[in-house]
């Protein structure tokens, strides 16, 4: 039975780490991946009427990002079973249970000392809910690099301190 | 044609034809329309002289009354009646009143029928009277006043509008055509005064993000590359003849110096092994020339093989391990993807060989043999070789001049080297359909991307 975790992401390469060492974690274990991304919704009723969120999440990613998940399931072939997308919009911390409830997570992932970036004014930070949600929660902590001449490149990706 | 033309003929042309519908179309519906109107008159005056002269009632009076009050006489008006022919008598009593056949077979069948000799309407009824049990026909006749006077107003007041509006029409798709074609001649004007002298010069484009400013803004960004790579050539030149002209002048100063005054045969030696040395730094330089060259050639037919990447790393840092011995490359197979299949390019092996070696031993050379990481990892569609040291770094401002053969950065003069390994390995990398990246900060590092699309063979 493969296990369903969730992981909080901003869309930048640096957050794939969690992805990374959890997936070390795990080891032979398979994983259900699912990369949440956490903003508010829109209040406009025209921006609703059109509302997808698929289209959301996938504008969210550039190609780079794009390129260093595939990377990333390239090299966890066998134990990635699943690799999605979702996108958490509730405020509240009940929302926030039946998301887990719904998605079936068995064990959720945060960065220790990273910060999320939000990419838009929507965007809020999802780590308080993971931490109060009373679920297993595993941080992961990295050296974190800022004057690094591959910063968000495909690169990047390979060059980072492995996480524990 | 010219375009002002063509879009001249075209506007008018379907101006044109919409105005013509339209004029059609109103006339037609109009004529129809007092056609059907008329035919109704010529029916009410039917109805109402049958009444009048079959019936014997009180309420004649009535009708006669109202008659004469409100039907007005219609021009050139004849009421026919008669019983119903039938038999012969049909086809005589047609020719009689001058109608086809068929126009009274038809009233007698259907009850009415209309019928129209060129401007003379024929409307006809079958009446039966109520008392006497008698079938009768009732033909009123008449010109058609409105259809001769109306329609022809009409018609004339509609050409008369087509003309005035096809003058219109000419002038509208000038002055549109004109507009269009106007920034497109702006641009031809501009483009004929850049010449090679001039090449900083530039279009001209407008705030409206439109199709023409997309134009200019397109060919302003060709002229940016251009300018750029006559740039190149310009210091490739400067840049070649320079490399060439030191080993030259320290050969050309060794031979007169040694040839000033007779000199012991140990001294020649000495001499003549520099003069060799030199010309062997030339003879490299040449040779790299003619390599450079030859990569960047694009006709050349080359032989592309299965290249497995790993296999093609661990080759490469063999290799370097001889020049450099003292190095410390560090390959990092930790990304390597789990399917074989996504670590084999096509490609020939010698040329990859030969770009990576180039990108490892700038590494090597560029931070004095400290830490260099190689990894490797593939997405779906490429392999992504990544080269990092922790060197000098290139300057900002000079990472754009990279590729310019014989360039070399402004803080590289401690080092050995003329500039030429990574013109070639980015040749090589094009060849492959790849792409080289190379992302630096100074003094920390530069880190070099190469992707090649995956091969697509098979386990």
């Amino acid at each position: 039975m493969a296990k369903t975790i969730l992981i909080p992401t901003d869309f930048t390469i640096e957050s794939l780490n969690v992805v990374k060492g959890a997936l070390r974690q795990l080891e032979e274990e398979e994983v259900n991946l699912i990369l949440v991304y956490s903003a508010h919704l829109s209040d406009c009723i025209t921006d609703l009427l059109f509302f997808s969120k698929k289209k959301y999440l996938d504008d969210l990613q550039n190609a780079k990002f794009k390129e260093a998940c595939e990377i990333l399931q390239n090299k966890y072939a066998s134990q990635i079973n699943a690799f999605n997308f979702d996108l958490f919009t509730g405020g509240t911390q009940g929302t926030f249970q039946n998301f887990l409830l719904g998605n079936k997570i068995d064990t959720i992932f945060i960065p220790k000392t990273y910060r999320l970036k939000s990419s838009d004014k929507w965007g809020f930070d999802l780590l308080p809910y993971c931490k109060k949600s009373g679920r297993q929660c595993v941080e992961i902590s990295w050296k974190e690099t800022r004057n690094v001449p591959e910063k968000d490149k495909v690169a990047e990706l390979f060059m980072m301190s492995d996480p524990i | 044609m010219k375009i002002t033309t063509r879009i001249l003929l075209l506007l008018t042309g379907v101006f044109l034809s919409l105005i013509l519908l339209l004029s059609g179309f109103i006339y037609y519906a109009s004529a129809n329309y007092s056609f059907e109107d008329f035919y109704k008159r010529l029916e009410i005056r039917a109805a109402t002289t049958a009444k009048i002269y079959l019936e014997d009632n009180q309420d004649i009076n009535a009708i006669k009354e109202v008659r004469q009050s409100y039907l007005e006489q219609l021009p050139k008006e004849e009421i026919q009646i008669m019983s119903t022919p039938s038999g012969d008598s049909v086809r005589i009593k047609a020719s009689t009143l001058n109608v086809p056949v068929y126009f009274l077979e038809e009233i007698k069948k259907e009850g009415s029928a209309n019928y129209r000799k060129q401007n003379l309407f024929y409307t006809g009824i079958r009446y039966r009277s109520s008392d006497a049990d008698k079938d009768y026909l009732v033909i009123v006749s008449a010109e058609n006043y409105y259809y001769t006077h109306h329609i022809r107003y009409l018609r004339n007041l509609l050409v008369s509008t087509l003309v005035i509006s096809l003058v219109l029409v000419l002038l509208i798709s000038f002055w549109i055509s004109r507009k269009i074609v106007q920034p497109l001649q702006d641009i031809t004007t501009r483009v004929k005064d850049i010449s090679s002298e001039n090449l900083n010069l530039r279009l001209k484009s407008s705030d409206h993000n439109d199709e023409l400013s997309t134009l200019a803004k397109t060919f302003n960004d060709m002229l940016d590359r251009l300018e750029a790579a006559f740039e190149t050539q310009k210091n490739f030149v400067s840049n070649a003849s320079h490399e060439l002209n030191t080993p030259l002048t320290s050969i050309i100063g060794e031979a007169d110096v040694i040839l000033s005054k007779p000199r012991q045969p140990h001294e020649y030696q000495e001499a003549i092994a520099a003069i060799l040395e030199e010309a062997e730094k030339l003879n490299k330089k040449t040779q790299a020339l003619l390599f450079l060259a030859q990569t960047g050639y694009n006709g050349k037919v080359l032989k592309f093989d299965k290249v497995r990447i790993d296999q093609l790393i661990l080759d490469v840092k063999e290799t370097v391990d001889k020049i450099y011995p003292a190095n410390k490359v560090l390959i990092d197979f930790s990304f390597l993807p789990e399917s074989p299949e996504k670590l084999k390019v096509k490609g020939n092996e010698q040329l990859l060989h030969l770009a990576l070696s180039n990108v490892i031993m700038n590494a090597c050379k560029y931070s004095n043999n400290d830490i260099v990481r190689v990894s490797l990892g593939a997405s779906s569609q490429q392999i992504i070789i990544v080269v990092k040291d922790q060197g000098i770094g290139i300057p900002e401002d000079e990472i754009k001049y990279i590729y310019d053969p014989f360039f070399r950065a402004s803080n590289t003069k401690r080092f050995e080297g003329y500039g030429i390994g990574l013109p070639i390995t980015r040749n090589v990398v094009k060849m492959h359909e790849g792409e080289i990246l190379v992302s630096s900060v100074i003094n920390e590092g530069v880190t070099v991307e190469i992707r090649i699309p995956i091969g697509g063979y098979k386990l």
